[in-house]
């Protein structure tokens, strides 16, 4: 007798719906808030200036170098949230990440679950494609909240497709993350190391980003092609567009740390 | 009794990192309709046989069969006939028994509630609450049911009493005896002795990762020795029995005198016969003494 089709998945859904009401809503209204902030075009350009009034490195770090682009209502959201929105999901996606295996390996309940017919392989992407569907119901609320807070503005001029691409570009960056913690845990299976792993990676990424805009030239420069956050670009795509290429490269690799979790998870053993 | 082989091992050894031998050439086979009683101390290896049957950890030699299917290549197939229950069951604290039940039985396949209703029933078990809530007498009950609930091929319960009161080993013992009766077989790890002498139709002790040993109960119920206590006439009527072949733990006490026998009863009731005997009683070992008895010598052996 093999189990039923999407038992796990399903299972996984109703357990953690919540949490991304929770996760969706709460980051929307990080996002909202910024919106709420902004009265008129008026103080958008004050903060251009006094942007422009700053040191090179910090126009470079905090708003890629481009402080007229402040002046506008897209970019101030993009500088103020977007840029470190990705940062904020890690947290829920680490967080789940850590659900596919590493949190019940650690608590014993694997042995439980493993002694069903279920294989290792089913068990990871059924509850990796809940956990990703859950991330997408997370980057959609988060929308939803910010369309909430920029209606709230009718004085500010904001282009809802741009704000909309930008939200939707999180998802890819998110996906890698979470993948990234599911080959954590299906090669350690100790749940503070995938933890501090996850968020010290996620950390690092985002440190080298920043430092590597505000000085392209360094070494810094040089690591930023490592760097998650050199294809998120969550500032820019704003106004430039979604880069497909960085959505494709984000995607495969997110691909391909799945299977490297499943093969390792197949691998060893469980729970020693 | 059938006499199909539902498990059997094959030099099956495990060692973990640095070198730590925790089950070393198991060989070892378990018949269709029998409740088997696998024994030993704590870290005998226990836990780590069962989790090699259910392909949870790899050996690191040998070979597990079950159902004729190779443990490794074939563990889905195996694990659809089975029903587990760990020594250290750990469910998720925030969902009800009932909610686990249907998750368990959606992965399964099916859920046959009637069956999960009678046994919470006869276990006197609330499906209602969260885990969290229960004692852990009442986890150990969810999670026999869990394991009982689809009525599988075969049982691995590992330390299944464990939390239970006597009421309710009393109950357990129950349903392990019908599942044998419905032609069901039970592999059982365990270190209480008298749980294994209740149900078990053979036992295998382990220590150190090592068979010692494979038995019938009953005929190492009977294998052994018995305990003797013979009350004299005279307060040194017994000195005689001291050096006959056989005894051992001999003690005296005024007229009284009880020892541990072992072998043919001829030659005891010929050193008795020119004794004046007021009264003798003969009691079987139990089987935790026959177990103990085991190591001793095993050890008197070695050393």
């Amino acid at each position: 007798m093999n189990g039923a089709t999407l038992a796990v998945f399903a299972e996984t859904l109703r357990r953690h719906w919540r949490g991304m009401l929770f996760w969706g809503i709460g980051i929307g209204l990080l996002g909202a808030m910024q919106a709420l902030v902004l009265q008129d075009v008026d103080s958008l350009q004050q903060i251009a200036d006094l942007m422009e009034t700053l040191p090179p490195f910090f126009v470079q770090a905090f708003a890629g170098g481009d402080a007229q682009y402040m002046a506008t209502a897209e970019g101030y959201l993009a500088s103020q949230f977007f840029s470190f929105a990705l940062v904020v999901f890690a947290a829920y996606t680490i967080g789940v990440g850590l659900q596919v295996t590493a949190n019940e390996e650690d608590r014993g309940q694997m042995d439980v679950l493993l002694s069903l017919p279920v294989t290792r392989t089913r068990l990871i992407l059924e509850k990796t494609a809940a956990f990703a569907l859950l991330t997408c119901g997370v980057v959609v609320l988060t929308l939803l909240c910010i369309a909430g807070g920029i209606a709230a503005t009718p004085a500010l001029p904001i282009d809802m497709g741009r704000i909309a691409v930008g939200t939707l570009n999180i998802l890819p960056g998110s996906l890698l993350i979470l993948t990234l913690t599911v080959f954590l845990g299906g090669l350690i299976g100790n749940r503070s190391r995938v933890l501090t792993i996850a968020a010290v990676v996620v950390i690092v990424s985002y440190v080298i980003d920043i430092l590597a805009v505000a000085a392209p030239g360094t070494l810094f420069g040089t690591l930023r092609t490592f760097s998650l956050f050199r294809y998120y670009d969550g500032v820019f795509v704003i106004r430039d567009g979604l880069n497909l290429g960085n959505v494709v490269l984000l995607l495969v690799v997110s691909a391909a740390l799945l299977g490297g979790g499943v093969l390792a998870f197949n691998r060893r053993d469980v729970g020693v | 009794m059938s006499g199909t082989n539902i498990l059997q091992t094959e030099s099956l050894s495990k060692v973990y990192a640095k070198n730590v031998r925790a089950l070393d050439s198991l060989s070892l086979t378990v018949r269709q309709g029998e409740v088997f009683g696998y024994l030993g101390p704590n870290g005998a290896g226990k836990t780590t046989t069962i989790r090699l049957l259910l392909d949870l950890i790899r050996p690191s030699s040998g070979t597990a069969r079950l159902f004729g299917l190779d443990a490794r290549r074939e563990s889905l197939a195996i694990r659809g006939r089975i029903g587990y229950l760990p020594a250290e069951l750990n469910l998720w604290e925030r969902q009800t028994a009932l909610q686990i039940i249907r998750y368990v039985g959606s992965v399964r396949g099916g859920v046959d509630m009637p069956t999960v209703r009678a046994l919470a029933e006869r276990l006197q078990f609330d499906l209602t609450k969260r885990v969290k809530a229960y004692s852990t007498g009442n986890k150990r009950k969810l999670g026999l049911i869990l394991a009982m609930m689809n009525k599988p091929d075969l049982l691995i319960l590992d330390e299944p009493t464990s939390g239970l009161d006597p009421l309710m080993q009393q109950i357990f013992y129950e349903l392990v005896r019908e599942a044998r009766a419905e032609g069901r077989t039970v592999f059982l790890s365990s270190h209480i002795l008298s749980e294994v002498q209740a149900i078990c139709d053979r036992v295998a002790i382990l220590r150190s990762g090592v068979l010692q040993a494979v038995q019938r109960v009953d005929e190492l119920m009977h294998a052994d020795f018995r305990h003797v206590t013979v009350r004299f006439a005279h307060a040194d009527g017994g000195a005689a029995l001291s050096t006959l072949p056989g005894v051992s733990s001999f003690r005296r006490d005024g007229a009284l005198t009880a020892f541990q026998y072992a072998g043919a009863f001829d030659p005891l009731l010929a050193v008795l016969a020119g004794q004046s005997v007021v009264t003798m009683d003969i009691d079987k070992p139990s089987l935790e003494e026959i177990f103990l008895k085991f190591y001793d010598h095993k050890e008197g052996d070695e050393s």
